[in-house]
């Protein structure tokens, strides 16, 4: 069904591109914070993190949200073609992200990067599908007790 | 509850004659408990497009459900601007349902407008720079590399400010429980201290400073409009 906690299509590719910016400035900083950390000498840890974050963090959170983005445009692309909304929209647009973001590398370089994001995006939409399957278990209808095809009481 | 397409017998009574009445021109789909015989919705003249059901001689409004009302006009529809929701972002010129709307919103506009700007003095400089002679693919390729070293420079310089304000902008939201002017100006001015960080007391304050009243500025425009 559809999905109404996210915002509609053109709008919600900024907002993807955004959350996915945000998530990897955050998690580059923390990363390179501890990676510079550790890789300095003694008297230069705390100003050998900074500059390592100040250097790398952008770059991670500029990776992670042109994927993010990229993959928000063909989401909403597939959307729009295909006229339904299934679990097969995301798998199709992880599979052109992965193509679309490798592309300056060559032919094949791009078609393995675009099977390796599909099957990723494949596992996280069945994944995503056994969560609220799980979580909706107990709201299913169920069927009265019944005999000779006529429920009891009520 | 009484259905407008049949019903019990002493509404049919109530309800206009039948002037002509050959056969009924409507089936009744109702369950209704009077005799088939009876066919209450024939009026006089039926109109070639509506059936009959439709017109209003042939059933008496105000026998129908009371909150009906469908004599005045159809109220429903208008929506008044101040019921449409009380959420504190969602009258500003940008509507926003929260913290995490404008992290999102916001710091994926500045990225786009930073890489925009980038990426436009980086095809101007490629260009430029690019010997006469070049051919095509040499010159694509000196543009592209421009473009990307300018434009995500820009892009990811705007939209880190951007998060920074947001994320002091909400948690001033917070501990302050206000969302006021002073909030957004608080959140630039930590964010221009922090950007020149490494650089020395005066340039911090300068570019907090200087974010201070872009926030401010911002935020006068953002609920002005």
């Amino acid at each position: 069904m559809a999905d109404h906690t996210r915002d509609p299509c053109p709008v919600v590719i900024i907002n993807d591109f955004g959350g996915a910016f945000s998530m990897g400035v955050i998690g580059g900083t923390i990363w390179h914070g501890i990676k510079g950390f550790r890789n300095s000498p003694s008297g230069e840890r705390r100003s050998g993190a900074i500059a390592a974050i100040r250097s790398r963090a952008p770059v991670v959170g500029g990776n992670f949200g042109s994927w993010g983005g990229v993959f928000s445009i063909f989401d909403c692309a597939i959307k729009g073609i295909r006229r339904k909304e299934d679990p097969f929209n995301p798998i199709l647009a992880g599979f052109c992200t992965g193509g679309a973001l490798a592309m300056r590398g060559g032919f094949k370089h791009a078609r393995n990067s675009a099977i390796t994001c599909g099957c990723l995006l494949a596992v996280f939409e069945g994944v995503g599908i056994a969560m609220s399957s799980y979580m909706s278990r107990a709201s299913k209808p169920q069927l009265p007790d019944m005999e000779g095809g006529v429920p009891l009481a009520a | 509850m009484v259905w407008p397409f049949g019903g019990s017998k002493k509404d049919t009574e109530s309800l206009p004659s039948p002037v002509t009445s050959n056969e009924p021109l409507v089936v009744d789909r109702a369950p209704t408990t009077s005799d088939s015989s009876t066919a209450p919705l024939e009026s006089k003249a039926p109109s070639p497009e509506l059936p009959t059901f439709l017109s209003a001689e042939s059933f008496d409004v105000s026998k129908l459900h009371p909150l009906a009302g469908l004599d005045k006009a159809l109220e429903a529809l208008d929506l008044e601007d101040d019921a449409l929701s009380d959420l504190p972002g969602s009258k500003g010129f940008l509507p926003s349902r929260g913290w995490s709307d404008d992290l999102c919103y916001g710091s994926g506009t500045m990225y786009m407008s930073g890489l925009a700007l980038g990426g436009a003095y980086g095809l101007a400089e490629g260009l430029r720079q690019s010997p006469t002679s070049a051919t095509a693919k040499l010159k694509l390729n000196s543009v592209l590399n421009a473009v990307t070293r300018r434009g995500p420079y820009l892009g990811n310089s705007a939209g880190i400010l951007a998060i920074s304000y947001n994320v002091f902008n909400g948690l001033f939201d917070v501990y302050r429980s206000y969302h006021d002017a002073y909030n957004s100006i608080g959140a630039g001015f930590i964010t221009g201290i922090l950007y020149r960080s490494t650089k020395g007391i005066k340039p911090m304050a300068i570019s907090g400073a200087l974010m201070g009243t872009a926030a401010g500025v911002w935020s006068y425009l953002t609920s002005a409009i």
